[in-house]
């Protein structure tokens, strides 16, 4: 039961990062192949916090989201404004050198031997909480003005500017939440495991991530959900190691395949809810019409 | 001492010319990042090791075979992943993240299928050093150097002075009114892969000749992504002498610095050049068509 | 609510290597006039558009609107000064159903702020239903509302033409650019365009400029009209002095399409 609860408890906690690359890539249309670094950062500036401090995680999480943040806002400020995969590499780049960084100052991140002896102060009701919070505060985010202009820009940014929308601030600002989220969700690590490796947040980390938001749905809220709550966990069922290998293969035909197949992924931009389920099932049963998930 | 640092330098640099100059090629044409390109090296530097290992020791031989191999990859993802994204004309991101996906099946293939080791090629050919002015050399980089730098001639002389070049370099200004001007674009594209396809090929041979064959060779096409930023993204001079530039400077701080900071300063140089000139070297900053 | 703007286009070039695309242009819109712009393809009737929006910045010369030099600002400034645009090849949000794609574009006026926002303060429930009620008016005045939950992508041509004019609306503009409405569209249609226009300028107190090909449609509603040829101005006028502008039968109306 115990080793349930923690299955759940760190899906929670990768569950919060994936909901900011949606915010990022589902939602605002970029792409980043380094969210595993601004984990990291997150991760990192908070365990130091705590330790050097005795600070409580509840100042040490924050203070790991403002560095994740401002790394985030530093480098997308030049690159966000260009045309093209500037952006991607960027990303691409932070990713590899947060990892480099912390393998290479041994004397404060503890180098390639990790980061130890961190209070494990994460408890499976408090992920819960803030997982619920986050996904909230997502929501709230996309239905509103902020949210629309972000889903706009990623519709086609030309018209985007036309509506008088600020193009190069709008794609920062998700930057900015998915950033913050993935700061949130390496804090929560960190007091989790009680320790960290710069391993932990390799670039196949970030893909694995990032995968994880075009297989739920670029655009549905509900469909990051899901695929979190079944892909994040899947290990855990695989438990023999050819499993485990074939578990990334399977990803990377999968992503192929909805790609060319189903280009908006499992969920589409459909959004599940209470309501659509139940429209679902009067279409089914009453009518025979063509029903569905909706709005 | 520092002669033979700097045609290591070289060397290296030849190699990451040959990839950077396939990724700059697709990036021109369709203006995406193809991931996909690492899994060509990946498969590059295999199909050497496996004809070393069990049909002849001829490091050349292995390298034509790569390149052939390769070359017929890099066509196939274009035509069976791409081109049904392309005729849907679906936001380019698309393409990036299909490649993203071709990328993690092609490394956890050889993982599984294989195993996830580090395998020398079986040449004895590798430790030879020559001789040169009382300098020794590794013969291994000069044939490296000797034989990229031919293949990125002879890649220049096809799109400087060949009609399928002309149509590439027409292709890369406007890739929809070259389509209008009768070229037949479709496959235009699928030559340009492939001719992507035979650099990575070769990239990956010399690579694994180099550092031996693993499953996440094909990362270091990230280098060659920092070479096309640095010279100009699209720009294939830049990516070449982007690509010559970080090679060297590579070496440098490997030899003279610290090897852990080799990694450290590409990538710096990396978030140092996209902050400072974003459009790199040769590049030039282009006004959005509406 | 007379919110119609003038505008004065004052020597505007732009190069593009050896190309003059817009060469040394001036011209004057009345407030309240359709004002249409003609002349063969590649004369630069876009090129002046994307001048005007700020997507490119103009050589030389300035762009006016209502006294107030706009050359220089960026695109997303220029639109929320009340510059709205269509584009010749649509660019809708394709995605997004017909309605989403109007309250986005209602962004500038909504005045609640990030945390308002992400809090859900009263304020924020009353800016959200004020632009629904706006969406939702733009959409049945211009016969749209019936299909205001479907994918905007999944609209017949002429429908999204219309639907692209609705979201332009919505940033409540003083100046309306027009690029090529008719395009794509049969006789019908058209023919329905020409009307539709004229209540948009009446009910909407708006300046259109209008880029045509149809040569009929032009003729019928635009008060006043521009020819372009090779980036310069070959002519201006009314309709019929246009028709009677021997250089412009020569250059454009006299070679069939």
């Amino acid at each position: 039961m115990t080793y349930w609860i923690g299955v759940i408890t760190v899906t929670g906690i990768w569950m919060i990062a994936i909901l900011g690359i949606s915010v990022l890539t589902g939602f605002t249309g970029l792409f980043s192949m380094g969210h595993a670094g601004f984990i990291a950062i997150g991760s990192y500036v908070c365990a130091l916090v705590s330790k050097t401090f005795a600070a409580p995680m509840w100042i040490g999480i924050p203070c790991g989201m403002a560095g994740a943040i401002l790394v985030g806002v530093l480098i997308g400020i030049p690159t966000l404004k260009l045309k093209g995969d500037y952006f991607v590499i960027a990303t691409l780049g932070i990713g590899e050198i947060v990892k480099l960084l912390i393998e290479n100052v041994p004397q404060i991140t503890g180098g390639a031997r990790g980061l130890t002896d961190i209070p494990r102060s994460t408890t499976f009701p408090l992920v819960l909480i803030i997982c619920v919070l986050c996904v909230v505060f997502v929501r709230f985010f996309l239905t509103s003005k902020h949210g629309r202009n972000g889903i706009a820009v990623r519709e086609d940014e030309v018209a985007a500017r036309a509506i008088g929308i600020n193009v190069a601030r709008q794609k920062l600002i998700g930057m900015a939440i998915s950033c913050g989220l993935c700061g949130l969700s390496g804090g929560l690590l960190a007091h989790y495991m009680g320790y960290l490796y710069p391993t932990m947040f390799t670039m196949a980390k970030s893909n694995e991530l990032i995968l994880t938001v075009i297989l739920g749905g670029k655009g549905s809220l509900t469909g990051t959900i899901l695929a979190s709550l079944i892909l994040v966990p899947l290990p855990e069922f695989l438990r023999t190691e050819a499993a485990q290998e074939w578990r990334m293969v399977l990803y990377g035909v999968l992503v192929v395949f909805v790609i060319i197949f189903r280009p908006s992924g499992f969920m589409g931009d459909r959004e599940l809810s209470i309501k659509g389920i139940f429209r679902f099932f009067k279409n089914r049963f009453g009518k025979k019409a063509e029903g569905g998930v909706g709005k | 001492m520092f002669i033979q640092q700097l045609i290591t330098g070289l060397s290296i640099g030849s190699v990451y010319a040959l990839m950077a100059v396939g990724y700059s090629l697709i990036y021109s044409l369709l203006n995406f990042t193809n991931f996909a390109h690492s899994v060509c090296v990946m498969v590059g530097a295999y199909v050497s090791y496996f004809f070393l290992l069990l049909v002849a020791d001829n490091i050349l031989a292995a390298a034509l075979c790569s390149l052939v191999v390769a070359g017929v990859l890099s066509a196939i993802i274009e035509k069976v992943a791409y081109q049904p994204l392309l005729d849907k004309n679906v936001n380019r991101i698309y393409l990036l993240i299909a490649g993203l996906g071709i990328q993690i099946v092609g490394e956890n293939l050889v993982i599984v299928l294989l195993d996830g080791r580090f395998h020398a090629y079986p040449t004895t050919f590798s430790s030879i050093p020559i001789k040169l002015f009382g300098i020794s050399i590794g013969l291994i980089d000069l044939i490296i150097l000797g034989v990229s730098s031919l293949a990125l001639v002879l890649v220049e002389l096809l799109i400087r002075k060949t009609k399928t070049g002309l149509a590439i370099r027409g292709a890369a200004s406007d890739l929809n009114t070259t389509a209008l001007m009768g070229v037949p674009v479709r496959r235009l594209i699928t030559i340009v892969f492939l001719l992507a396809g035979l650099l990575a090929g070769l990239a990956g041979s010399f690579t694994g000749l180099k550092y031996t064959a693993y499953p996440s060779i094909g990362s270091l096409t990230t280098k060659a992504f920092i070479s096309a930023v640095f010279g100009g993204l699209g720009s294939i001079p830049g990516a070449v002498i982007g690509a010559f530039f970080l090679g060297v400077s590579e070496t440098m701080i490997a030899a003279y610095v610290s090897s852990s900071l080799r990694d450290m300063f590409s990538f710096v140089l990396l978030v140092v050049v996209l902050v400072i000139r974003p459009t790199g070297l040769m590049g030039k900053a282009t006004e959005e068509k509406a | 609510m007379s919110n119609a703007a003038a505008v004065s286009i004052q020597n505007l070039t732009k190069q593009f290597g050896g190309i003059l695309a817009v060469d040394h242009i001036s011209m004057e819109v009345k407030p309240g006039e359709i004002h249409g712009v003609i002349g063969p393809n590649g004369a630069g009737k876009t090129t002046l558009f994307n001048l005007i929006t700020g997507i490119y910045t103009p050589t030389e010369g300035q762009v006016l609107v209502d006294g107030e030099r706009i050359t220089g600002l960026s695109p997303h400034t220029i639109a929320n000064a009340g510059i709205a645009r269509t584009f010749q090849n649509i660019r809708l949000f394709k995605e997004l159903s017909c309605f989403e794609n109007v309250v986005t574009a209602c962004q500038n006026e909504v005045k609640y702020n990030f945390l308002q926002g992400c809090l859900r303060t009263p304020k924020y429930y009353r800016e959200e239903r004020r632009i629904q009620k706006k969406a939702q008016a733009i959409l049945e005045s211009i016969d749209l509302w019936a299909v205001h939950d479907q994918k905007s992508k999944n609209l017949p041509y002429g429908q999204q033409r219309k639907l692209e004019i609705a979201r332009a609306l919505a940033m409540d503009p003083k100046l309306l650019l027009l690029d090529e409405p008719a395009a794509g569209m049969n006789e019908d249609e058209t023919n329905q365009l020409a009307g539709f226009i004229r209540q948009i300028r009446d009910q909407y107190q708006v300046t259109i400029i209008l880029i045509e090909h149809h040569m009929d449609l032009i003729m019928e509603i635009c008060d006043a009209i521009d020819v372009f040829n090779f980036g310069k101005k070959l002519a201006s006028g009314t309709a019929e002095a246009i028709q009677n502008n021997p250089e412009v039968i020569e250059a454009y109306l006299g070679v069939d399409d």
